[in-house]
């Protein structure tokens, strides 16, 4: 009884990520307790807790935090989309890999390069990966990236392991998946959807069940489209499913992101958001 | 001349004017006191040297190109060489005895010819007359300032008004001597330094093409150190490179201040304040401007520059040390030179958006000038001009990279970024704007707000201010021309400063998490024995309520129980 209780509080402390917010909470407080003690910290803590609430609390913060939870994770999207949705319209329509981190940069100092990577290789296909991309499609792949990492990460490994199922050739002890000695004909001739299908069903099967995962339904239904997929074509359709995104709820559709006026972004007011957060 | 060699007892011989061509058979006239052959067609001075009592030599008007074999002639006081073509001059200081010599109309052009003059510590009296010598502006000086101990020239007495004259002539040269040497010699250790900086910079960049046009704005040199500078710096070049070995820096740094900077000039005022060698920094004020080269030159900014330079200079030229460095010294930058306008920034490494942010500290600034292409890979990117613009505009910024600022440009990058700010002001919270502003608002925020800000930022600013508490507002009005440092979120070097925060941090978080650790096992604590409590509560309920019915069964009991435990209670007596 006792054994059952704790984990249930455990589970419930864990999937609010209740611990994490209050440790952060407590660093904040010391980091800023100059500010802090010419107040009270209640009221601190009422601010921290409303921002978390409301989601703008990831301006300035660091990755390590920013990639903690699933709302830390929609926060830093919508950030990114409300900060730099005008670079497309007014400023330049295509940009580099290193430009767009330079960029996000300015919201995040220390945003690794390879997070962006990985994201222009969703978006290029890992093709001429020092081609410039287009705000849009960065964005959305950016989402996926950053939403769904673990995810991404552990079904590459599936990938992986099928594609080398599939050569009855000799191939290399270690498949690095940044390796790019890859033979360009195996990347594109890529897996049968459907065997990449069951082993996407077995990785959910062992995944932890904190990670933050696409609905199976949908990826069988992104799967089902195309006798073969490769693994880069397979992330770049996830990301522009709409019925994820709607999943994901922070962006609005491709259609409308340039719609709307700042200040109300900013405010909360959009009518673009569909349903509470 | 012959037949003279039994007259040993001979003591004075005139042969003047006659047709002798050379001087010989004077060999046993070893007591000769006065020899006269002037008036002859001799042309080399010879077989005198035996003749070493001889007091007077006339050899005036004879043929003699070139004075030497003087040796033996111990007593010579008088020498008169008058009237021949002569043009050199050796050996006149091993006469000892020499005090006059007559050396008029003759071929003598330059002191250097007759040298040895100077060397002769008895000369008394000279005549250079009539030679082209004279025509030199400082004849007089010349010959007075060689031989210090002469009384006559040219048949006037040497005043000592005129000796002292020399003597000042004297010095003054050997100043401008010295002065010119150490010109030279100091432009040549700032080339070397600027070239080696170039040299490291290429190192650490090795696709770099680095700009060579220092050379050219470094025009101002003398010939000499033009002439010098090829054929040496390239010696020289690969001499310091493998003096440098494993690349160990110099610890000091040689710092040249000049006033005003022209070719040829004596310099006047000039305040040298260190001549310590550096292999590869250099620092200098050069007519306004201050340059820059090699990360150590900065730690120059802390030497004490003179007020009066300090306050002329307007303008700073950056080059080889990478931008973080630099950022780091705005501070200083702006605190030793408050006149400063123009920033121009070449080889840097500048390579992101956010190390923009820092340039904001040089409050003063109308002209920004970042060098592009590999110099600063920032310039790559497309954007990077109207982030530049729509960051430091409020600095009244009027030309970026030589070309003037127009509206348009300002509001398109005010568009582009805009939402930046209005970011910061609506998701930060009070605390961390204001501990942001703090960190970067050493001094009062800007109070005046440029009128290209962008409509939305005010509207967005009071619209918030509307909407929030009001001490909310009153932080976004004062940082609204400060949003900007809101917005900079520091600039933190991936170096000292990053670690050191890291560190804080890590410490930071374990306090917090043990804070919380704690906490939360209180909680679960409490929880499960909460949990438990509700669990059990019914059975200890109905025991209680058991208890007390079984008690109560016997009513008579119970008072007679009850009272006599009260009395014993009262009295404290056992029942």
């Amino acid at each position: 009884m006792d054994g059952n209780g704790e984990t249930k509080i455990g589970d419930y402390l864990e999937q609010h990520k209740v611990k994490l917010y209050l440790e952060d909470a407590i660093c904040q407080m010391l980091e800023l307790k100059e500010e802090v003690t010419k107040t009270n910290p209640a009221k601190f803590l009422s601010d921290y807790f409303y921002s978390v609430h409301n989601g703008t609390h990831t301006l300035f913060r660091e990755y390590s935090y920013l990639q903690a939870t699933e709302n830390n994770r929609k926060s830093f999207i919508r950030t990114i989309w409300s900060c730099f949705r005008n670079v497309a319209t007014y400023g330049a329509e295509l940009l580099s890999v290193k430009e767009y981190h330079s960029l996000i940069s300015l919201v995040s100092p220390d945003l690794p390069l390879d997070v962006i990577q990985k994201t222009a290789r969703i978006v290029l296909m890992e093709d001429a990966l020092d081609c410039l991309m287009s705000f849009v499609d960065f964005l959305y792949a950016l989402q996926l990236q950053v939403f769904y990492e673990e995810f991404i990460e552990l079904t590459k490994e599936a990938y992986d392991y099928l594609l080398v199922g599939n050569t009855p050739v000799k191939v290399p002890s270690t498949e690095d998946w940044k390796d790019s000695n890859l033979s360009h004909s195996r990347q594109h001739e890529g897996v049968e959807s459907s065997m990449f299908f069951e082993a996407v069903k077995k990785v959910y099967q062992k995944m932890n069940k904190f990670i933050l995962k696409p609905d199976l339904e949908l990826v069988r239904a992104e799967l089902e489209k195309a006798e073969t997929i490769t693994f880069y074509s397979f992330l770049m359709s996830l990301s522009k499913n709409v019925k994820l995104n709607y999943e994901i709820n922070v962006l609005p559709e491709r259609e409308k992101m340039f719609e709307g006026k700042d200040i109300h972004i900013f405010l909360g007011k959009d009518t673009i958001k569909h349903n509470n957060k | 001349m012959s037949g003279l060699s039994t007259l040993r007892s001979l003591r004075v011989l005139m042969l003047g004017k006659n047709r002798i061509e050379k001087i010989s058979g004077l060999e046993n006239l070893v007591k000769l006191d006065v020899l006269d052959l002037h008036g002859n067609q001799i042309r080399v001075i010879e077989n005198l040297n035996q003749l070493c009592e001889l007091r007077v030599l006339n050899l005036a008007g004879n043929q003699l190109e070139c004075v030497s074999n003087l040796t033996g002639m111990d007593t010579l006081a008088e020498l008169n060489l008058r009237r021949n073509n002569i043009s050199t001059i050796n050996q006149i200081d091993l006469l000892p005895s020499l005090l006059r010599l007559f050396l008029s109309f003759n071929d003598i052009e330059r002191w250097s010819d007759v040298e040895c003059l100077g060397e002769s510590t008895s000369l008394l009296e000279i005549t250079l007359d009539g030679n082209p010598l004279t025509s030199e502006i400082s004849y007089k000086q010349i010959v007075i300032k060689n031989i210090s101990q002469l009384r006559q020239l040219d048949m006037k007495r040497i005043t000592d008004e005129e000796r002292r004259v020399a003597a000042l002539m004297l010095k003054k040269e050997e100043d401008r001597r010295r002065e010119n040497h150490r010109q030279s010699l100091a432009k040549e250790k700032k080339r070397l330094a600027i070239s080696n900086a170039a040299m490291r910079w290429k190192a650490e960049f090795p696709f770099n093409k680095v700009n060579t046009s220092i050379k050219n704005e470094h025009k101002q040199t003398t010939d000499l150190t033009e002439e010098n500078t090829e054929s040496d710096k390239t010696k020289t070049q690969e001499k310091k490179w493998t003096d440098e070995g494993g690349g160990s820096w110099l610890s000091s740094v040689a710092v040249w201040a000049t006033s005003q900077y022209k070719n040829n000039l004596p310099l006047n005022a000039i305040s040298l304040t260190s001549m310590d060698v550096s292999q590869s920094f250099l620092a200098e004020i050069e007519n306004d401007n201050l340059f820059l080269f090699g990360p150590k030159s900065l730690e120059s900014l802390d030497k004490n520059w003179g007020n009066q330079i300090s306050a002329s200079v307007n303008a700073v030229t950056i080059q080889f040390i990478y931008f973080d460095d630099v950022s780091s010294c705005f501070e200083k930058l702006r605190q030793r030179f408050p006149n400063i306008t123009s920033l121009v920034l070449k080889e840097c490494g500048l390579s992101s958006f956010r190390q923009l942010n820092t340039i904001t500290q040089m409050k003063k600034l109308t002209s920004l000038t970042i060098d592009e292409g590999t110099a600063n890979p920032l310039t790559q990117f497309t954007l990077w001009k109207y982030y530049a613009l729509y960051r430091l505009v409020h600095l009244s910024l009027t030309t970026l990279n030589g070309n003037k600022i127009s509206e348009s440009e300002v509001l398109k990058s005010e568009k582009i970024f805009g939402c930046l700010s209005l970011a910061t002001t609506s998701n930060l919270s009070q605390y961390r704007l204001s501990a942001l502003c703090n960190q970067n608002a050493t001094s009062k925020p800007h109070t005046n707000i440029t009128p290209t800000l962008g409509s939305g930022t005010k509207e967005a600013g009071k619209k918030k201010a509307a909407a929030t508490t009001p001490s909310k507002e009153s932080i976004t009005d004062t940082s609204l021309p400060t949003e900007p440092i809101g917005k900079s979120a520091l600039q933190y070097t991936p170096s000292k400063l990053a670690q050191a925060d890291n560190l804080d941090r890590q410490i930071r978080h374990s306090v917090s998490r043990e804070v919380v650790g704690e906490i939360c096992s209180n909680v679960c604590d409490i929880a499960t024995k909460q949990t438990q409590f509700f669990h059990l509560w019914p059975r200890i309920f109905i025991e209680m309520v058991a208890e007390a019915v079984l008690e109560m069964k016997d009513t008579e009991a119970y008072i007679r129980r009850e009272a006599n435990e009260f009395y014993c209670r009262e009295w404290n007596e056992a029942p």
